[in-house]
């Protein structure tokens, strides 16, 4: 097997968006396109599984083509395909993966199939400046958040994670709730630009405890809770404040535990992944708070924070190294599974 | 020429080697709904039970809706990647259309129908033999009564006294159609599925017309919208 000039094609189709990619030796990017279905859900406040899964099966060919095109290589020159098999939506998963699957035996190519989460982190790797292990991986997304212990490639340790919303998922609901608009993350941190923290209080959740677990749902209620006070009391009742507070609430619970992970294991690095890693509130104090602990902070490309195909390949693309290939039976899987199988490994 | 025609519309995967002789191979496993695990396996053990590869095959069939949203993606996803990476062409197969090709020669209206759930059918009628048959209505989704209502028109206007029914709408509804029907209606008395083969027969038709569809455009037909859509349009709000 070859030792370099490795190029991974990427499919990605978990939730909405369609994203197709071309990534060589795990960090360079020849090409990666992403068709994004915002503007299909908009109308409907939130991503509706039936209408992303068709909308996957309308480009997930052309964006190949495209990405191929880009990527200036011909199809037989590829030599995997990598696809995220979960965890995700089941229908719109189903649609990257049997389009990936008979690709791959189209070409006579190897398949993998990648965990959508650890591609997240995966995006980390997709530069020049490469995160060095051990390492703390703090994955926060709509669909999780999790601390995460790396202390060698494809090897996680579930430090904690949440026990009912993730982040990203309380950002829309509290959002939509706020009438801010969607996506939740970008319309909070666009309301609480305007505004700032500490006109209002909402809790801290779990910050007093001396472990790495989370807990948002009540942080989501408290908010919701308060703006119904505040409608009823007749105040003036300032969205764009309470947007910021709710954003600080949740920032520092992240931010404390992270640091508190990486002192607790002694790590030089914190790793940033998932969607919410694109909440520039959460780059910022990440940011200061670990460089005040001596601790660097890696964090992707905005552009490859959210869902993408270049952190499928570039997980693939480690995964091709060990020779850990997908048979003809690769199904798709609506829950995690692969981080927690490695948990404590 | 050679097709590669596969179907997942149902619950029912199958996979068929259709060429100018005819059927070459056909499998079938009524399993419920495990297709994305099956499929691409069910592909490879037709070539290795053949003898042919993907390289001797000239377009590949897949059946095209309507059926189950989810079940009719991963034949077309599947259907398309083998057609890009194999660089050969794609025919769409209407599900209604393969299933009506199975009893084509029969004189009566044909009407297949599939099971829609939501108290629905998907169904549409066509003129049986003798003759080529020929399809007169479009791709419908209707309940039992609505169905039957449209079949007395179909039936006056073709002057056809008896109507064949097949596929797995009739296993669910049978008593309920035969009461509407009553002895105008012939049907299966097993449960009957919908086969590649059928979808196979009429790409190769289509194949040798050189009527191929454009692999980046081609699309299930679902008859059906989303339920969010529904709900939109209905004013409900879609979630």
């Amino acid at each position: 097997m070859k030792q370099s000039g490795i190029r991974i094609l990427g499919i990605e189709t978990s939730c909405d968006e369609t994203a197709v990619a071309v990534v060589e030796d795990g960090n360079i990017i020849r090409s990666n396109l992403v068709a994004s279905q915002i503007e299909i859900h908009r109308r409907f406040g939130g991503v509706v599984p039936e209408v992303a899964s068709r909308r996957h099966i309308e480009v997930i060919a052309s964006l190949t083509e495209e990405a191929l095109k880009e990527a200036g290589l011909p199809r037989q020159e590829i030599d995997a395909v990598a696809v995220a098999n979960s965890p995700g939506l089941i229908g719109a998963l189903l649609v990257g993966v049997s389009f990936a699957k008979a690709y791959a035996y189209g070409l006579n190519k190897p398949l993998i199939g990648v965990n959508h989460m650890e591609a997240h982190i995966y995006a980390n790797f997709l530069t020049e400046n490469k995160p060095i292990f051990p390492a703390v991986c703090l994955v926060v997304s709509g669909g999780h958040t999790s601390l995460l212990y790396m202390e060698r490639h494809r090897e996680f340790e579930m430090m904690g994670e949440t026990r009912d919303d993730a982040a990203g998922e309380a950002f829309d609901k509290v959002a939509r709730f706020l009438g801010l608009g969607y996506p939740g993350g970008p319309a909070v941190q666009n309301a609480a630009a305007l505004a700032s923290p500490g006109k209002y209080h909402l809790p801290r959740v779990y910050l007093d405890r001396n472990d790495f677990e989370f807990s948002f749902s009540g942080l989501k209620t408290a908010a919701m809770n308060l703006w119904n006070k505040l409608q009823r009391s007749g105040e003036d009742a300032e969205v764009n404040y309470l947007a910021a507070e709710f954003q600080e609430a949740l920032v520092e619970v992240l931010v404390e535990k992270s640091i508190n992970a990486a002192r607790q294991k002694n790590v030089k690095q914190i790793l940033l992944a998932g969607g919410v890693a694109a909440n520039a509130r959460l780059r910022e104090r990440i940011t200061a708070e670990a460089s005040a602990n001596n601790i660097q902070i890696h964090i992707p490309a905005l552009e490859l924070c959210t869902d993408n195909a270049a952190m499928v390949a570039c997980a693939g693309y480690y995964q091709y190294l060990d020779g850990d290939f997908a048979g003809l039976d690769l199904n798709a899987f609506p829950q995690s599974g692969l981080l927690v199988k490695k948990a404590c490994g | 020429m050679l097709i590669l025609s596969i179907d997942t519309a149902t619950p029912s995967a199958g996979v068929a080697l259709v060429d100018e002789k005819g059927l070459r191979y056909e499998a079938v496993a009524n399993t419920g709904y495990k297709h994305s695990r099956t499929l691409l396996d069910m592909i490879d053990v037709a070539f290795r039970q053949t003898d042919y590869v993907l390289r001797d095959v000239d377009a590949i069939g897949v059946t095209s809706g309507p059926g189950s949203f989810t079940g009719l993606r991963i034949g077309m996803a599947s259907a398309k990647g083998l057609a890009l990476a194999a660089e050969k062409p794609v025919i769409g197969i209407p599900t209604l259309d393969a299933m009506a090709f199975h009893i084509a020669w029969v004189p009566a209206l044909i009407c297949p129908i599939l099971n829609a759930r939501k108290g629905e059918i998907y169904g549409a009628f066509y003129q049986g033999g003798p003759g080529p048959l020929k399809r007169v209505s479009d791709y419908l989704a209707l309940s039992p009564p609505a169905l039957a209502e449209t079949a007395r028109t179909y039936m006056d206007q073709l002057d056809l006294g008896t109507i064949s029914l097949v596929g797995d709408g009739v296993d669910e509804y049978r008593s309920q159609l035969h009461d509407l029907l009553g002895g105008a209606m012939v049907c299966p008395e097993e449960p009957w599925l919908p086969r590649a083969s059928s979808t196979g027969h009429l790409a190769f038709r289509r194949l040798i017309q050189g009527d191929i569809d454009d692999v980046f455009s081609l699309n299930p037909i679902y008859v059906r919208q989303s339920e969010a859509e529904n709900r939109l349009a209905k004013g409900k709000g879609a979630r």
